[in-house]
């Protein structure tokens, strides 16, 4: 390679040491070492020992149970949300984007405070949906809580990732429908969700992982004590007790494992979607 | 009958009035266009038919039918837009089918309308293609097909040649004028090309500022315009003041003149010019351009700018710019507005 | 007619879900300003105290100093990395283009905790002992804001015509380092200041990295949060409009470099 087209790559050598050395590196780590087990051999003891631990196997069932319900209402929440901000004015749409812009940073510890106050034990709403009779007391600190405030922060995100795909419909398309006899359903049924859910589908996949990976957020409302995956990992690295970093190791490759079966479903399901009649 | 009475039709945005007291009245199974600049209302005017806008004020008689506050999808029309609205998720064939569908006729009857009209406008190969794998002419004629085989008594066209180059536009204008003699379907074409409507149209409703300047079938709309901006729209009618005319004709005008820039002549020693003709003016070229069969000369004559059309039959009568001539204007072809 | 049902049926919805999002905040804003707030559903007795309370501690105010020095210096850092890395990918490389757009996901695919249980391994012993300062905080940190920096810079390049500017560049005698500096820089600059004011509003948001890694050795503003939550709730609600409003600020600055 001649020496003009030679000096442009030396750029690269300082960004990948970084990359390398605070992204890489401990990947190659986590992966490596969750085959080691505690006595320095090659084994998938750690992984048997995820596996068999119904302790562990509640972490996984919770993490994704909150993290499947906060994407599918917040993905919802955000679907009837964008459809209506489409017809505002422009005006008014953009200081409402500007502010889920805003609230989408609203996430982990401050959230966490702010939903004590609103929906703790002795929480503004919660006194007045006691007063009402509506409820007779709601865990903020359970699965029932944490699958509201998950769902706070989804709605924001979700917002943001969906409204390009909703500005991409046109107008027209429903005019035309209309004009051939389609009720608004029927449109909505037959056009515009077939051609958002590729959309969709992807928005699914990124809120599901931001659930999976959340832990600052469930670590502050219930200072560790629901059994989450991000927990447990933090817990085995970081915690008070005996550490045990190669299984922190074992639980993060199942976890991202997951996360990539889910995005390949996600990708055929993309693929055939716009096929479906 | 599918005869289209327009009356005190009006239309306002909160802020300004699109049109208002608009009285038109379309024959069954004629070619009828909204011509005008754009902004002038000829597009609201036609959402309005189709039920896409609300009216404020004023009726629509669709045969014998008041449509005024019915629904778009019982109106019985069917409209083909600038963005040809093609469905992306659906095949040439799916999008044909829609309206169809949504009738609940049976599978075989549905197969056997939409390869006619497929075949009607000659995408019959291209029935289980997606939409994005089509040209912008095959894609309106798709359009096309969808609202014709449904069968509407009226047909709406919003600009749907704008977006597709000059080669594909002429001949697509061609074969919606020839479907739509067969079909013998009302139509009612929007645009802002005088040339498409002219070549186009029955007749020609003529809008600027949201009231119609002029009504009236081509031929007429062309020779015969009733004022200055019908004159400067149809074409490069010269229109001259009283005092430009004043000027050019060394004779006192009242009111201004429209000449079109065929009618006026190069003067040629060897032939006869009868008293149609007004007497030899002097001119010099100021500039000229090919436009193909004709060249288009812009000449001074006494002070006023003069546009001339000159057939381009002699390649060596092209003049240059600067040289001097003579120019004869025919009279009888002269409209005083 | 049914236009106007439909209109006011977007509203509705829209001001609800907006209410929604807004009821947290709300309260918090309320909560920071008033003396009391026990069992009962309306709150008593208007005050600043809490502020002028968190505002003159001391800690606090080192926690910000650190949170703020530790933005600013990764984004500067994250600036003169990753800023010519994408020049020379779009202008001399465009192939790798799609290799370093699966780069910058990885930060988003991989959740720091995962991360964190390699780093803590790998950088808590010689020769490498960066747990405990900020130094590893800086190294993650490049790694977040690359996305946003990435997707801006790259964004703005395609819409300059990198190509023609730089051959012209070239033609009136600069060198390609010189056109880089003179040209391509200042037109990138807008888009490349919103990135880094979005980026910096992640940062200081930043919890996990700071408490795993940092924790009590570095303070910063999340992990003060954090470690404040005995405190009285009407402080921590001073604590958490004021981080907000510093977000805020940040954001509408990022809106207006946008524009």
């Amino acid at each position: 390679m001649n020496n003009r087209l030679c000096r442009p790559f030396l750029v690269f050598i300082p960004f990948f040491i970084i990359l390398g050395l605070f992204q890489l590196a401990p990947l190659v780590w986590v992966v490596i070492n969750s085959f080691i087990n505690n006595d320095g051999h090659w084994s998938l003891a750690n992984y048997q020992q995820v596996v068999s631990s119904p302790f562990y196997r509640q972490a996984f069932t919770h993490s994704f149970l909150v993290s499947i319900f906060s994407a599918v209402a917040g993905l919802l929440i955000a679907t009837i949300g964008c459809a209506s901000l489409r017809h505002m004015q422009g005006k008014i749409r953009n200081i409402m984007i500007a502010f889920t812009n805003m609230t989408s940073n609203f996430a982990g510890v401050p959230l966490a405070f702010a939903f004590i106050i609103v929906l703790g034990f002795n929480g503004a709403i919660t006194l007045i949906l006691r007063k009402w009779g509506w409820i007779n007391s709601f865990d903020l600190y359970g699965t029932q809580g944490l699958s509201v405030v998950y769902t706070y922060f989804q709605i924001p995100l979700a917002m943001l990732l969906l409204y390009p795909a909703f500005d991409a419909l046109k107008v027209d398309w429903e005019e035309a429908a209309s004009l051939l006899g389609a009720s608004h359903r029927y449109y909505w049924q037959h056009i515009a969700l077939p051609v958002l859910s590729p959309a969709l589908l992807g928005t699914f996949i990124i809120l599901l992982a931001n659930g999976l990976g959340t832990y600052a957020t469930a670590y502050t409302l219930t200072s560790g004590n629901y059994n989450l995956v991000t927990v447990r990992i933090a817990n085995l690295v970081a915690g008070d007790l005996f550490l045990q970093p190669n299984l922190a190791a074992a639980i993060s490759v199942i976890l991202m494992s997951l996360l990539i079966f889910i995005t390949c479903v996600n990708q055929w399901l993309v693929k055939r979607s716009y096929h479906v009649y | 009958m599918n005869s289209v009475a327009i009356s005190h039709l009006t239309k306002r945005f909160t802020e300004k009035t699109v049109f208002s007291d608009i009285n038109l009245t379309i024959q069954d199974g004629e070619f009828f266009t909204l011509l005008g600049p754009s902004g002038c209302g000829k597009s609201t005017l036609l959402r309005c038919l189709a039920g896409l806008t609300q009216v404020d004020n004023g009726t629509i008689q669709l045969g014998e039918r008041d449509i005024t506050h019915l629904a778009p999808q019982k109106r019985d029309i069917g409209m083909v837009f600038q963005s040809y609205a093609l469905f992306p998720n659906l095949t040439v064939r799916e999008n044909v089918a829609f309206g169809l569908r949504i009738q609940k006729l049976d599978t075989k009857q549905i197969k056997q309308r939409v390869d006619d009209i497929l075949a009607l406008v000659e995408l019959g190969e291209f029935a289980e293609r997606y939409p994005h794998s089509l040209s912008g002419g095959q894609r309106q004629r798709v359009a096309l097909a969808r609202s014709l085989v449904v069968r509407p008594k009226m047909l709406l066209l919003d600009e749907p040649l704008s977006a597709l180059d000059a080669r594909i536009r002429k001949h697509l204008r061609q074969q919606i004028c020839a479907i739509q003699r067969e079909l013998k379907l009302t139509t009612v074409f929007v645009t802002h090309d005088q040339e498409e409507a002219l070549t186009m149209s029955d007749r020609i409703a003529l809008m600027n500022e949201g009231k119609i300047i002029q009504c009236d079938p081509p031929e007429k709309l062309y020779i015969e315009p009733s004022s200055d901006f019908t004159a400067r729209f149809m074409g490069q009618y010269n229109v001259l003041d009283a005092d430009q005319a004043q000027q050019l004709f060394k004779e006192s005008y009242q009111g201004s003149l429209a000449i079109r820039p065929e009618s006026i002549y190069v003067f040629e020693d060897n032939r006869q010019y009868d008293e149609r003709f007004s007497e030899k003016i002097a001119a010099t070229v100021k500039s000229h351009q090919l436009l193909g069969s004709i060249i288009r000369y812009q000449l001074i004559a006494n002070n006023v700018e003069l546009t001339v059309d000159l057939l381009n039959r002699h390649a060596e009568r092209l003049f240059d710019v600067g040289s001097e001539l003579s120019i004869l204007i025919d009279k009888s072809a002269m409209r005083h507005l | 007619m049914s236009t106007k049902r439909a209109m006011a049926y977007h509203y509705s919805v829209t001001c609800f879900i907006y209410f929604l999002l807004l009821i947290p905040l709300l309260a918090t804003l309320v909560y920071s300003l008033c003396d009391q707030w026990g069992a009962t559903i309306l709150p008593s007795g208007f005050t600043f105290k809490w502020y002028i309370q968190l505002w003159t501690d001391p800690r606090f105010l080192t926690a910000l100093y650190h949170s703020m020095t530790l933005a600013v210096g990764t984004l500067i850092l994250s600036a003169v990395l990753i800023v010519p890395c994408v020049f020379v990918v779009f202008y001399y490389y465009p192939k790798l283009d799609t290799g370093l757009n699966i780069l910058t996901l990885l930060p988003f695919a991989i959740p720091p905790v995962v991360s964190s249980v390699g780093l803590l391994q790998l950088y808590s012993d010689y020769p490498l002992l960066l747990t405990g300062t900020p130094w590893i905080l800086v190294g993650c940190y490049v790694g977040i804001a690359l996305p946003f920096i990435y997707r801006a810079v790259n964004n703005n390049l395609r819409a300059l015509n990198v190509h023609d500017l730089m051959d012209a560049a070239r033609l009136l005698g600069a060198s390609s380092t010189q056109a880089f500096f003179k040209l391509i820089l200042p037109n990138i600059r807008k888009g490349l200041m919103a990135s880094l004011f979005l980026s910096f509003s992640f940062l200081i948001g930043e919890f996990v990295f700071a408490n795993l890694l940092a924790g009590a050795n570095f303070e910063t503003l999340q992990v003060y949060l954090y470690n404040m939550q005995q405190n009285s709730s009407h402080f921590t609600s001073a604590l958490v409009i004021s981080y907000f409003s510093i977000t805020l600020i940040l954001t509408l600055l990022a809106t207006r470099f946008n524009r």
